[in-house]
């Protein structure tokens, strides 16, 4: 092979393991990396969600993005094998750039969304304050924290809520009550 | 259910108990279907594959040196962990590894919202065989 047919035969969509495990026999639902692949990536982020959320810094204004490596056995069981934070996102084909400026977009409209509504709410109450403290009367200042606690709690307002062609899909969302938070991404007996 | 087994060499009692099983008759005798076993990693701070080794009997030899067979567990804290290798993966058309990279969005932690999206495969450019001596076709 040349050095760019090496380039493009190196890096794989997901549509063509897909593609090639149907060909081979090794697998025979179409649908198969909606039905097995993706949500077995799914349930393994909850689990890792789950036992490193309490190092994570609870701070509305916080995000990340990690790039996490998998492996399948010849038995179709799917391994774990490192999360990366702040991976590498380096357009090296056609087929990654256009990858990873969908990503890059998704993630802005997510985040600008959450920071939009959430200022959104954080203006609401400082506008009632800022009234309520013309009024000459003493202020509970213990509620108006417990008023910007919840007001900064992220999630979406309806008019900035995720487009459709957002090319990330939701895992968890604890904004939402549970089981209800988990999408079906974990079975409903797991959800404490 | 995802997670290979492993040992954190900065866990005293874990990192006994490796040295215990590296030393082990047993773990000797399975070399022979089994060669490589385990792989060794930097727990922190590594990229592309940076600090990655395969154990092999080198490898064997510079550990058990290092740690003096498990008596230094618990005094040399370097951040290196052993995880359970994969000896029989899932081969692509060249009879050739490969690993998948997604990515994961934590959008929030207050409260957790979390996204994944599609990623890509990549492939290896040799023939994988278990018995190789040749790191490049095993690692």
């Amino acid at each position: 092979m040349t050095e760019e047919e090496l380039r493009d035969y190196h890096i794989w969509k997901f549509e063509k393991l897909q593609d090639y495990l149907l060909e081979t026999g090794k697998i025979s639902d179409p649908n198969w990396l909606e039905n097995y692949l993706r949500p077995q990536f799914k349930k393994a982020m909850i689990h890792l969600i789950k036992m490193s959320s309490g190092s994570f810094w609870k701070q509305s204004n916080v995000y990340g993005l990690f790039g996490l490596d998998f492996m399948l056995d010849d038995k179709f069981n799917l391994w774990f094998i490192e999360g990366n934070p702040n991976p590498q996102l380096l357009a090296t084909s056609e087929f990654l750039g256009k990858l990873l400026s969908e990503l890059l977009m998704s993630l802005f409209e997510i985040e600008y969304g959450l920071y939009r509504s959430r200022m959104t709410r954080v203006l609401e109450v400082i506008q009632r304050f800022q009234r309520a403290s013309q009024e000459k009367k003493p202020l509970n200042m213990k509620k108006w924290q417990e008023e910007y606690r919840l007001a900064a709690f992220n999630r979406f307002e309806p008019q900035f809520a995720v487009g459709k062609n957002n090319s990330f899909s939701v895992v968890m969302d604890e904004s939402l009550p549970k089981p209800k938070a988990y999408f079906g991404n974990i079975a409903p007996e797991c959800v404490l | 259910m995802f997670f290979p087994y492993a040992y954190r060499f900065y866990v005293k009692n874990e990192c006994s108990d490796f040295f215990k099983k590296i030393n082990s008759n047993e773990y000797k005798a399975s070399l022979q279907t089994e060669p490589i076993q385990y792989i060794i990693k930097i727990s922190h701070g590594s990229h592309s594959a940076e600090g990655v080794f395969l154990l092999d009997a080198n490898q064997t030899e510079f550990l058990n040196s290092k740690y003096n067979f498990g008596e230094k567990c618990g005094v040399d804290n370097s951040s290196l962990i052993a995880q359970t290798y994969i000896t029989n993966p899932l081969l692509l058309d060249l009879d050739n590894k490969f690993d998948f990279r997604i990515y994961m969005l934590v959008a929030s932690t207050n409260p957790l919202i979390v996204y994944y999206h599609d990623g890509f495969l990549r492939a290896s450019l040799s023939e994988y065989d278990k018995f190789s001596q040749d790191v490049r076709v095993i690692f």
